[in-house]
This record gives structure tokens, sequence and C-alpha cells, in this order.
């Protein structure tokens, strides 16, 4: 927000990015797995690109200039938080919040999952059983 | 002497007699299908709609003035054109004959009061210390509009947000501006054919009443129907000119598909129950106390809402349950998928965090205001010091973001 004063020049001006809840209203077929497992944006890290390198370690190249100058920000504006769970901007209500580093990292790790078990009619899915474990993938 | 006084009594009859000539009276006594006097019938050939229809109603019941009386001056006493103002609604559309209780209840919901985006304006702002009661005396709609109290939020909510509320004269401002407010109809009115002379008030409110306002902020309105506002380029160009659709007040759209509710023909009104919009007689700040229906109402639950109110339009036909909608057209619930909406790894998942796909969200909103120039004040009804633009860094039809409210993850937006 900028209030100018009389001879055009800035007067105040102070910056805060708010994050609110919603109902879109744009009810259609669900989103598939990887639109939310494997996604940065969805997950509120921001447009870019995820990169698995192992030992539960993920890096993040975001399309966005980060910092952006002209905003006056140091991190990406479509971002919430990053992969620490550092938290970037102001929520709406004092309940609601980003993802934190731990959801994250949850979220993510069915991510790498998907490539052999694609969605809900997968048999791990159907016969599902918390405490099994992947005899494949060596986390 | 004599003559003097049969003078003046021949004086006396021709004025009598000059006036009954002027005077223009009715060919015979109105009344309405109860016996009423409504002489107002004698000149007004409106014919609202069956509900409201003149035989039975007449036109002082809602438009007040003086149904005993012919001449147009003496009959007009006190006219309103608009019953529904809530300036007045008490004595007209909420009179203990026709809708009682109304008018106390919409007065105190947030399509009334605004208190929500006041507050949170107020908040963001750090008007507001963070600690305070988010319900404050004089921080409505109504109390603005009395008080006159201002501030930077308050300036910009005057100027920017002041014409989308129910207290909000109907024909006030020109153009677009023009069509909203007006208390009840707000909502209830629709054009009626010409050669009615009068407007349709009616239960079936469409999709475009909400949008007047619900069209800006999380753009619902226009995501419903399909309707994306975008950069504002105006592309594609056709011989030249702008090609895109264009809204009321000149924002260029595209088409995106409509919500599945739309596509199947259901309105706003059709889910959202009168508690919602109508209130419920409780004051609330934020719209998440006020909704109450949620998916799971029509989608597995029943037909109950979350505050535990039955759905009036949710029904059971032949062991199903069925949505009659306001057309009269009934859309047999789906329950959710066993495996996919109930299974354990998603049960902190609300049903928009899966089923919105793509959503429009508006990055880097700014807001300048300009002490050189001046800017109408819509609560106030004149133009005062100080005018505000508005501008963002992007705008996208894209992937939504998920976030957490208490255990439920769902979509968050910038705003």
């Amino acid at each position: 927000m900028t209030i100018l004063s009389r001879d055009g020049g800035v007067e105040k001006e102070f910056k805060r990015l708010t994050w609110s809840f919603m109902d879109p209203h744009a009810t259609d077929k669900a989103r598939s797995c990887r639109d939310c497992h494997l996604s940065a944006k969805t997950l509120g890290l921001g447009y870019g690109t995820l990169s698995y390198l192992g030992g539960g370690k993920w890096q993040l190249e975001t399309v966005e200039r980060e910092p952006a100058e002209l905003l006056g920000i140091d991190f990406p504006l479509s971002a919430v938080t990053d992969l620490s769970g550092r938290v970037f901007v102001h929520f709406s209500r004092p309940d609601l919040r980003a993802f934190n580093q731990e959801e994250l990292h949850r979220i993510l790790r069915v991510g790498l999952c998907l490539s052999c078990h694609p969605d809900f009619t997968d048999p791990v899915m159907l016969r599902w059983d918390r405490k099994r474990r992947c005899p494949v993938f060596k986390e | 002497m004599k003559r003097y006084l049969l003078f003046l009594g021949i004086l006396v009859l021709a004025l009598v007699i000059g006036r009954e000539a002027l005077r223009h009276r009715a060919p015979k006594v109105y009344t309405t299908t109860s016996g009423r006097i409504e002489m107002c019938l004698a000149c007004h050939e409106e014919k609202p709609e069956k509900a409201h229809a003149r035989e039975v109603v007449g036109c002082s019941p809602c438009h007040l003035g003086d149904p005993l009386r012919i001449d147009r001056q003496l009959a007009h006493r006190g006219i309103i054109k608009n019953p529904a103002d809530l300036r007045v609604v008490e004595k007209t559309c909420g009179q203990p004959a026709c809708h009682p209780g109304y008018p106390e209840r919409v007065k105190k919901s947030l399509m009334a009061t605004n208190r929500g985006i006041i507050d949170t304006l107020r908040r963001y702002w750090g008007e507001v210390p963070a600690h305070a009661p988010a319900k404050r005396p004089g921080e409505t709609v109504r109390e603005l509009m009395l008080s006159g109290e201002t501030s930077l939020a308050l300036d910009y909510f005057r100027k920017l947000c002041g014409t989308c509320h129910l207290w909000l004269e109907k024909g006030k401002y020109p153009g677009f501006l023009g069509e909203k407010g007006g208390g009840c109809v707000a909502c209830h009115l629709v054009p009626g054919e010409k050669a009615k002379k009068h407007p349709v008030l009616t239960r079936r409110i469409p999709v475009e009443n909400c949008t007047r306002c619900h069209n800006r902020s999380g753009r619902i309105g226009l995501t419903y129907q399909g309707l994306y506002e975008d950069e504002g380029y105006g592309a594609p160009l056709v011989e030249g000119e702008f090609g895109a659709e264009t809204l009321e007040d000149g924002r260029f759209v595209d088409l995106i598909p409509p919500d599945l509710h739309y596509k199947a023909g259901l309105t706003c009104a059709d889910c959202h129950l009168p508690e919602e919009t109508m209130g419920d007689e409780k004051e609330y700040v934020h719209f998440e106390e006020s909704v109450e229906v949620t998916c799971e109402t029509c989608h597995g639950g029943q037909g109950l809402t979350r505050k535990g109110r039955r759905h009036p339009k949710v029904m059971e036909k032949e062991g199903r349950l069925v949505l009659k909608d306001n057309a009269g057209k009934e859309h047999p619930l789906k329950a959710p998928d066993p495996v996919k909406c109930r299974h354990e790894v998603h049960r902190r998942l609300s049903c928009q965090a899966c089923h919105a796909p793509r959503v429009p969200q508006c990055f880097g909103c700014h807001v300048r205001r300009d002490p050189r120039e001046t800017q109408l004040d819509k609560l106030a009804g004149r133009e005062t010091a100080g005018a505000w633009e508005e501008f963002r860094s992007y705008m996208r039809y894209e992937t939504p973001t998920l976030g957490v409210k208490g255990d439920e993850v769902l979509i968050i937006v910038p705003g």
C-alpha cells in the first residue's frame, strides 16, 4: 500500500502479503495424485521444479526471480513457504497456515511412490497398511 | 346587503363548480380482493407478478402513500419507489402481514453489515491490534454511513468496496452500480415484461443477481459461471478491436470450464440456504461463521448442514437423496467415492482440495492513494479528497495452493 504526498512522492508505504482460504466454486473432476504430491505450486513452494536428491532431500528450482527487487520481497511471489518450512506471508485467520516442513516432506515422499502406485485403484491403496514398508525404494 | 350576499353566494357556487370540473374523480371506488380501498389502482396500471398481484395486494402496502386519495399530490405523500430499501423495510416487505422477522435478520447479515470486509481491511492495514475483538461497535456499513468515520482503511472501503452491500440505495449511482443494492431487491428482483410496467419479485434468485457483487476478490461468482478475469489485454484482437468478453465494469474475461454444479443448472441459491444469505438472527463477522452448507450436506451427509439444519431442497425420492432446484428439476446426489474420498490417508482433505483443479489467482495486489485527486465516497454519496488505484503483479488460472486451517487441508489464495 502506497500513500502519495501532495507533490507526488511517497509519503507512506507498507508491504504485507496475506493469503486467505476459499472455496473457489470451480468444482470439477478431481486432480491427479501427482498434481499435489509432486507440485511445488500446490504445496505452497511457488512455481518451480522439484528434484529428489536422495536421502530424503529435495531441491526446488524456482521459476520466479528471487528476490523480487521491484516488489521488495526476498522470496518468490507465488510461494508461501520453502522446503525448510520458513513462512513468507501472513494468513487471514489465526488458525490458517502453510504446510510445515514435516508435512511437506511427508507429502513429497508419497510423490516418489506414484511411479509404481499411480492412483487409488492400486492394490496398495485398496489394502492399505500404514506400517507396510516399500521393498523397492531405499529410504 | 342582500345583493352583496347573493353575489358572494354565486361566486362561491362558481368556484365550487369550477373546481369540481377540474378535479380528477375516479369512475368508481377501487378495492382489493379483501375489500380494502386502494384508489392507486384508478391511475396505476402496473402489474406485479402473481405473489404480489395488484388485485390482491394493491400498491400502498408496498409503496406506502395514501390509498384513500385520488389527488396525485395527496395520494403520493410519503410514497417510496423501492419498498425493499432497508431504511423502510419494516413498514413494507417486513410488515407483520407479509414477511415479518426478515428485516431484523437481514440487517444483521454479512451482506448488510460487511463486518468481515471492514475488520479484515483494518487488521491487514494495522489499524486494529491483533488482540482486538472482531466485532467492534461502529464498524458496519450502516454505522459508517451515519457516523462518517474514516481512516485509511475505511477510506479505501468507502471508495472501492462501498457499493456491495444491502444498504446501498438502488439506482443511486449511474451505470452498473445503479443495479446494485436496494435491500431485499438486491437479490429478489428480476426484470419483468415491458407491458406489465413492474419488475418481478422472485424467490428464484438468478446467478446474475449474486454476481453483481460476488465478482471481485475471490471472484467466485465469475469462476462458478466459467468466467476468468484475465490479465486485461483484451486479446484476441478482432479487426483491430478488443475481442475478449467484457464484464459490465469493463474488465476482460476469458471462458473457462464452469463449475459442475453450474453446468447442471444449479444457481447459488440452490445450494446456499436462506439462513446464510438472509441471516439466522446472529451477527457474524466472517463468512465462514455464516456459511453452513458444505459439500457433504448433499454428498454423503443426508441433507444436513454443518449446523445440523436440514437443507430445504434436499429430499429423499424413491430411496435416494435428490436436490430439487429452484426451477423444480431434481438432481440425484452422489455419495463420495468410498475409496478415494474416504481413504484414511486423505482424512484431513477438504473436497475442494482435490475437486477444484484450476483456480483464478491474483498475485501482488497493490493499492495506491493519491491525495491530489478526489473519488466518490459511496457510503457518503459525495466526492472526497484522495483517490485509490489498484494494481497487481499477475493473474493466473492455475493449480491452486493448499494450506491447513485447523485440521483441514484446503485451498489458499493470495488476498
